[in-house]
Order: C-alpha cells, then sequence, then structure tokens
C-alpha cells in the first residue's frame, strides 16, 4: 500500500493529521493548476483551499481506483471551471489530463500562465538544487539521482549500491539537507527582495 | 527535532514510511512548525526536479484548511480496501512429468480415432464392409443365367441378359454391358453412403482389399 493510501485511510477513520500531510504534499502542484485557470497567484490559492475541503468531505467516498492526487486533481479542475462561472468568468476551453499534469513541463497549457518573475524563481531554484547535487559526495549524489531522476524506491536503489536499506535513506537525507540549504538561502533572497 | 526526525520527514517525501514511523512522521509535521516548514522544502525540492514547480511564491494554505475543516465532522467510515487481487487459496496441484503428459495426450488421441472409426462403421449399410463381389451379388440377385425381363414396364422387345458372378467381376454375355457394369461396381464402392472422411477410409479399404 503506498503512503498515499494509508494516508486517505487515516483520514477516513477520522485522523484530520492525516489530511494536513497530504495538503503539504500536494497544495504546490494544485495551486499551479488552479493557477492555469484563474491567472492570479493569491486567488489561486483561495480556489485551492475550497478544493481541499471539498476533497475532505468527499474522501469517505474515495476508493483509491484512481491515485489520489488525480481525485484530487479532478476536483480542483471541477472547483476552478465553477469559481470562473460564479464570477461571469468564462473558464478555459482547454483541460489536461491529470496524468500529463503531474509534469507541468508535459502540460503546455499550464506554462503558458508562467510569468518571468515565477520563471526567474523557478529556474533559479533548479539551478541551485543542480549545483547542491554536483556538490555531493559521489555516493549520496547518485542516491539522490536514483531517487529523483529514476524515481527508483528506496530498496530498488539498495540493491543498486550493494548497500543497507538505512544508509540509502541517510545518503538521500543529507543530500536533501544540502538541498534545503540552498533552497533556503534563495527564499531569504527572494523575501529580502 | 532530532536529525533521526528529519531523516523521517525525507523519508515521507519518499512515500517510504509505513505503520510507527509514519505515525511519528505525521505527528511531527502536525505539530512542529519547523518540521512542517522542512517537510515543505523537501517537498519542494521534490517538485522543482520533476519540473513540478513553477516558482510561484506560494504561502502555506495547510493551516488555513485545517482550520475550516475542524468544524467539519470527524469522518468514522471503515477504509475503503484500495483495488487489490484477493488472495484466493489455492489448491496443492500435483506436477507430472512431461513425457506422463505426451503420453495421455498419445493415448487419448489414438482413443479418439477408435471411436470413430467404431461409430463410422456402425452408421455405415451393412453392404459397406461386405466384399465387392458379395455386395453387388446382393444388389442384383446374382443368379446365374438370370432372365431380366422389362415386358411389363414397356412394350418393347424383351432384352435377355445372362449374368454371372465371377470372383470380383461380373460376367456378362455382352462385353459393353459387363464392362458398364463392373464400372457401376466400382464407383458404387467409392462413392456410395460415402461422405467426408469416411469416403477416404473408404478408397484406402477398397484400395486395399484390390
Amino acid at each position: 500500500m503506498s503512503v498515499d493510501q494509508e494516508l486517505v485511510q487515516r483520514v477516513q477513520a477520522g485522523d484530520k493529521s492525516a489530511f494536513d500531510v497530504l495538503i503539504m504534499k500536494y497544495q504546490q502542484r494544485i495551486i499551479n493548476v488552479i493557477i492555469g485557470f484563474v491567472h492570479d497567484p493569491v486567488e489561486a490559492q483561495d480556489v485551492a483551499q475550497e478544493a481541499f475541503i471539498k476533497a475532505y468531505r468527499a474522501i469517505p467516498n474515495f476508493r483509491g481506483d484512481s491515485a489520489f492526487y488525480t481525485w484530487l486533481y479532478r476536483i480542483a479542475i471541477n472547483t476552478s471551471k465553477n469559481h470562473l462561472t460564479a464570477r461571469a468568468r468564462r473558464p478555459p476551453a482547454m483541460d489536461v489530463d491529470a496524468t500529463e499534469a503531474t509534469n507541468i513541463f508535459d502540460a503546455p497549457e499550464l506554462k503558458e500562465f508562467e510569468t518571468p518573475e515565477s520563471n526567474l524563481v523557478s529556474d533559479e531554484l533548479e539551478q541551485a538544487i543542480h549545483q547542491a547535487i554536483d556538490a555531493l559526495q559521489e555516493d549520496t549524489a547518485t542516491a539522490i539521482k536514483l531517487r529523483e531522476f529514476e524515481g527508483m524506491s528506496y530498496e530498488e536503489i539498495s540493491e543498486a549500491m550493494e548497500c543497507p536499506i538505512g544508509t540509502v535513506r541517510s545518503r538521500i537525507f543529507r543530500a536533501r539537507e544540502a538541498i534545503e540549504q540552498k533552497i533556503q538561502t534563495i527564499m531569504g533572497e527572494g523575501e529580502q527582495q | 527535532m532530532t536529525a533521526n526526525d528529519e531523516e523521517l520527514l525525507s523519508a515521507l517525501v519518499d512515500g517510504e514510511l509505513q505503520g510507527e514511523a509514519l505515525d511519528r512522521a505525521i505527528a511531527l509535521v502536525s505539530t512542529d512548525q519547523t518540521a512542517r516548514e522542512r517537510f515543505q522544502r523537501y517537498q519542494l525540492a521534490s517538485n522543482v526536479l520533476h519540473g513540478q514547480a513553477i516558482g510561484h511564491q506560494q504561502g502555506d494554505i495547510t493551516q488555513q484548511i485545517s482550520a475550516a475543516i475542524s468544524d467539519e465532522p470527524v469522518h468514522s467510515v471503515t477504509p475503503v480496501q484500495a483495488k487489490t487481487v484477493p488472495e484466493t487459496p489455492t489448491a496443492d496441484v500435483l506436477t507430472f512429468p512431461e513425457r506422463f503428459w505426451k503420453q495421455t495426450v498419445g493415448l487419448v488421441v489414438a482413443a479418439s480415432f477408435g471411436a470413430l472409426a467404431v461409430v463410422g462403421t456402425m452408421t455405415q449399410p451393412d453392404y459397406a464392409v461386405m466384399p465387392a463381389a458379395s455386395m453387388a451379388a446382393v444388389e442384383a440377385v446374382p443368379v446365374p443365367n438370370v432372365v431380366v425381363s422389362q415386358q411389363q414396364v414397356a412394350p418393347v422387345p424383351v432384352v435377355t441378359v445372362a449374368v454371372q458372378e465371377s470372383g470380383n467381376r461380373w460376367t456378362v454375355t455382352e462385353q459393353g454391358i459387363e464392362d458398364r457394369l463392373n464400372v457401376y461396381l466400382v464407383d458404387h464402392n467409392e462413392y456410395a453412403g460415402a461422405s467426408d472422411i469416411f469416403s477416404n477410409a473408404r478408397v484406402i479399404a477398397y484400395e486395399s482389399g484390390r
């Protein structure tokens, strides 16, 4: 069972804090999808809140036939369209498939709503993360690359690198620590500006 | 927050936690603001690496949503199991050697042909298995020097033909009639009452008996 499924089951069983984890995990992606409809980041946050509340109310009916994100994505799209209709604004004709929307680069309909500022931040972040990875020790860099770029599980990485799963977890954590420090620096500079 | 807790948050981003470790991670991000921020940055880094964040400065909406759903009733449904293939009890299966199966299949095929032959024989008219000479004798009632009279059929001159069985052929006084009769005999043995595979069987039987 995936972590998402386990979190959903905990929410269904009455654990609201498990829903917090789902919000934290997917809010960025959901807001980005909604920005594609409403064209305004602040307004998109309001619509995202509404979408998450709807998802919480409907979660007892979620049966796990699809991935949680796919289900949540559909709710976000419908909420965005209803939001625009309620404000007498025409929803865009485009509709992005949930599987496509998993990767923003595969969804050109959403990319057109990027602004020069958002592109700059995104580029800076990506550059900083890659620099941080390049500065890592070889084993640590390999572990995070296999995880993030190849999508391998800890078990698969442990087999590939011939080391225990605990070691894989530590290496990936160390890589994230280095990346996180870089992100903090960029975020701090961004906030100062 | 300990280093182990931070490692838990990293594993939570990767979806690699279960059971008590997941309980601990959920408790951390629910109660500890530092842990929450760190988890969000780990998640952001992962999203950027997957091309999933376009970089709009976004605030954390978790607390607003948590506040909004705090008045919502707590769900208490029995978790619906995700689509999984139910584990059906499987019976112990005896594995036979390949040779056993080959022999069994051979036996079944042989039995099928045997049954086919028996059924075919039983459904054929009796004369089908009789020797050609005897068969012709039954049909034509071969009495030596029989006189066939067609007087009652048509008022034509009476034709008298002497017919006699001789081994596998008919002997008739007139050569033309004898040839025609023997051709009929051959044709009859080949095709009469025959159909599909039995026609082939018949030909083979005929040829072998010739």
